[in-house]
């Protein structure tokens, strides 16, 4: 994964663990793409993983956790057009990149309701990293590969 | 987000969703979806005008398509955005629900599975 180098940095947001930070953060991330004049694949993929991530955070990360909530969204401009959200939040150590993908199903009485946020930040990413740093998750996203 | 439920025919029900289906967007629409699903048999999903889908909307068309199925009936979806279609396909909902390239083309198959 490439170094995130703070002169690359383009912006940052805080946001709160509530789920109308969610749709705040991805807003701030689509005037970005504009001011930035991404690809519409690359504001897709980092938009929709963004969600996902935060969905996760903002519902698991701090259900029994007694800290206060110190979430961080930095995005930073990379060579070749590429792009790098990083999500950095102090909830509980969670490493979605260990999930495992969801079975297709046979049917769709067989199908499963959730579980897919995981399985649509691989596919719209070029690369999902974690690490766990000082008590942190630091979860970043890339996309945005040249064609 | 808006939703506009449009009966065709007994039991066929046209939901056309309007803006983006996000975690906030599938709260609004929710209620209205889950009951053209209930009262429906046969429910076209008009997608035209959802330029964004995050997983919340996957769990919103699968809870809808389960229900319908349940009762012998069925769910299609029309008109996706591209990007859109790549998160059915991610998500192998393509493989679960009728998804059409046009609206004509979801009614068209709507009458024949209506189930009358």
């Amino acid at each position: 994964m490439p170094a995130l180098l703070a002169e690359s940095l383009i912006s940052s947001l805080d946001v709160e663990a509530r789920i109308d930070d969610i749709t705040k953060a991805t807003g701030w991330l689509g005037a970005l793409a504009e001011d930035e004049g991404w690809s519409q694949a690359t504001q897709f993929a980092l938009e929709l993983s963004l969600e996902e991530a935060l969905t996760n955070v903002v519902s698991y990360g701090f259900q029994d956790s007694t800290v206060v909530p110190h979430i961080r969204i930095e995005c930073y401009r990379l060579p070749e057009g590429r792009v790098a959200v990083r999500l950095i939040d102090n909830g509980v150590a969670f490493d979605p990149t260990t999930i495992a993908e969801p079975e297709v199903p046979a049917s769709i009485e067989d199908a499963k309701i959730g579980g897919h946020g995981v399985q649509l930040m691989r596919n719209f990413l070029e690369t999902l990293a974690y690490a766990r740093e000082g008590g942190e998750n630091h979860l970043t996203l890339i996309a945005g590969k040249p064609d | 987000m808006k939703i506009e439920s449009q009966p065709l025919r007994p039991g066929v029900v046209l939901v056309s969703l309007d803006g983006r289906l996000d975690i906030s967007g599938a709260a609004q629409v929710e209620p209205q979806f889950k009951a053209a699903c209930d009262a429906a048999n046969v429910v076209l999903v008009d997608l035209s005008r959802t330029p964004f889908m995050a997983s919340i909307g996957i769990r919103l068309l699968l809870t809808g398509a389960k229900g319908l199925r349940r009762k012998g009936g069925s769910l299609h979806l029309c008109a996706c955005d591209p990007q859109v279609e790549k998160v059915l396909v991610a998500t192998g909902v393509h493989q679960l629900v009728a998804i059409h390239a046009t609206r004509d083309e979801a009614l068209a198959a709507a009458g024949s599975s209506s189930g009358t």
